[in-house]
């Protein structure tokens, strides 16, 4: 796990006022070398939160809950022979983390788009099939829905952090 | 360098050099605007004292400089102290090498009322005295659009900049801008992907405030290089030029003199491209402005030009429209854009499906993050991510930051 800011200041993209210059900012973020980001499976931008909702009172989802539903996930990663998905081989995402037709399709799209990596493809994979066990999906096929999702949660860094086109 | 220790330096030593006297007159222009704070108003007050370039070159920096014939020049309160200062610098200068030195980069000269002067800014307001030029002049015969722009551009603006620069072209005008980052940038990178696509397209025109060789901003340097191998770079500054903040607004005055017409696609509330429209406007070219979301910080400018009586831009037709007939483009070019036949607009190359067309509208123009959209439409997260992630491949949205915004390509 790991954090970062999107420029020295913290401000740019957040429609506060940034400070940095384009190329701090272009040099802060090349601190982070592209293999490396590569290697993180899960990318979000977090985003300040809008006041209105963070001082509102409303249902969350409670913890335990949601840990309940990890547990059962880890349960089926037993039977794999793994404690989490994240450890499956290249020869266990074949037999437990096979994308359809669909879901294919979106990989190779994005490969052609060098939206991600060949490594980036595996690691989509893990991610997807845990997407698919926590909504109860186990079987050994991965839907276009997961994969998206899975896509999703790897966003480009670059967009991510707002680098210049 | 071949001026050793000469008694009478500046005027024989390179006098020699001139093959003959409109040679000698560039040089010591070029010396004359290379002195520091020398720029297009205080020369063309110096001129006005001295009319002749070699002359007034040895009365600022020759032997004895700076001459007392010079001090009834209308330089304002500063004017002792300037002379003094040009004096100490024109030392280093040698006229006849530096005129070499821009043949040598293959930067052309270009002398108010001489030749090769583009006509368009002969009779212009503040018409500059010297212009220095790589490529073909012969693009500013034909019909121009600036495009000018804020650098701090939103994906909007940068889309849109890079998308109507590439239909200009193709309808056959020549897009003029100012090499700066944001708009500038996106506008000539348009026109060079239209130019790669239809090499016969007019050429785009790129006004900077650097000399030629000094490239400013240094992120543009691809695109710099670009635009000078197959455009026109013009700069009243010669070849060494740094930045300097005044010659900005001076270099913007010239993009409205060279066009027939200026689009502001992004602008806040102040801003460069806001001085272009203006002094478009001094010069009774029309000026018409994007128009953007009333909450766009980037938008503030352009929406106060319309409200002042700008004309409003939906569209590249809209642009074409706005031009004096006289520049308007020979319908019917290679373009997708028919000046004459506003219903035949470029088609989109993607049909979206019914779903994505969904997710389209349930964006709209504005950027929002997938929590957002998944609550608009009330789908399951997982199909909402397959319907952008097709979206994304076929470019009609994509990602910044934690937004999902829509563009046109």
């Amino acid at each position: 796990m790991a954090a970062t800011n999107p420029c020295a200041c913290g401000n740019a993209g957040t429609g506060a006022w940034c400070r940095c210059s384009e190329a701090a900012r272009r040099r802060y973020r090349r601190r982070l070398s592209g293999p490396l980001l590569d290697r993180f499976d899960l990318r979000l931008a977090v985003h300040r939160p809008d006041p209105e909702a963070l001082t509102a009172a409303h249902a969350e989802e409670c913890s335990a809950v949601v840990a309940e539903r990890v547990r059962a996930v880890r349960e089926v990663c037993l039977h794999r022979g793994v404690v989490t998905n994240r450890e499956l081989t290249p020869a266990l995402l074949n037999r437990h983390a096979v994308p359809d037709r669909a879901a294919r399709a979106l990989l190779r799209d994005a490969l052609r788009a060098q939206r991600i990596t060949a490594r980036g493809v595996d690691r989509v994979r893990r991610v997807a099939r845990t997407l698919a066990d926590l909504d109860g999906a186990h079987g050994p096929g991965l839907a276009d829905e997961h994969v998206a999702l899975a896509m999703h949660l790897r966003a480009d860094p670059d967009l991510l952090l707002g680098a210049e086109e | 360098m071949t001026a050793p220790a000469d008694p009478r330096r500046g005027l024989p030593a390179g006098a020699a050099a001139f093959t003959d006297g409109a040679a000698a007159v560039d040089a010591h222009l070029t010396a004359l605007v290379s002195l520091p704070g020398l720029g297009p108003r205080r020369l063309g007050q110096l001129l006005a004292a001295c009319p002749d370039p070699v002359e007034l070159w040895q009365l600022l920096a020759g032997p004895g400089a700076p001459a007392p014939a010079l001090r009834s020049a209308a330089l304002g309160p500063k004017t002792a102290e300037l002379l003094r200062q040009w004096a100490v610098a024109g030392r280093g200068v040698d006229p006849a090498l530096l005129g070499d030195a821009h043949r040598r980069a293959g930067v052309r000269l270009l002398r108010r009322g001489g030749p090769g002067y583009p006509a368009r800014l002969a009779d212009d307001l503040h018409s500059p005295l010297v212009l220095f030029s790589t490529g073909d002049l012969s693009i500013l015969d034909g019909p121009t659009v600036a495009i000018v722009g804020t650098r701090r551009a939103t994906p909007y603006g940068l889309n849109l900049a890079r998308r109507w620069a590439a239909e200009l072209t193709e309808a056959g005008v020549a897009v003029v801008s100012g090499l700066a980052r944001g708009i500038d940038a996106a506008a000539h990178d348009g026109a060079l992907r239209a130019l790669e696509a239809e090499p016969a397209s007019p050429v785009p025109i790129g006004v900077v405030g650097t000399g030629l060789d000094v490239v400013y901003p240094r992120s543009s340097r691809l695109l710099w290089r670009a635009v000078a191998q197959r455009g026109l770079l013009l700069s009243e500054a010669p070849l060494g030029t740094q930045a300097e903040r005044w010659r900005f607004p001076a270099r913007n005055r010239i993009i409205a003199g060279l066009a027939d017409a200026v689009l502001v696609v992004e602008s806040h509330e102040r801003g460069g491209a806001l001085s272009t429209a203006e002094e478009a406007l001094d010069r009774n070219r029309p000026v018409l402005a994007v128009p953007g979301s009333v909450h766009a910080e980037a938008s503030a400018g352009t929406n106060r030009l319309i409200q002042e009586g700008s004309g409003l831009a939906r569209s590249v037709l809209d642009v074409l429209e706005a031009l004096p007939l006289g520049a308007r483009p020979a319908a019917g070019r290679s373009g997708k854009v028919d000046p004459r036949r506003p219903e035949r607009c470029a088609p989109r190359g993607y049909q979206p499906s019914a779903e994505e067309q969904t997710l389209l509208d349930a964006l709209g123009w504005d950027p929002a993050t997938l929590d957002v959209l998944v609550a608009r439409l009330g789908w399951p997260l997982g199909i909402t991510c397959r319907v952008v992630e097709s979206l994304t491949t076929h470019n009609l949205v994509m990602h910044r930051g934690p937004h999902i915004l829509q563009v046109r390509e």
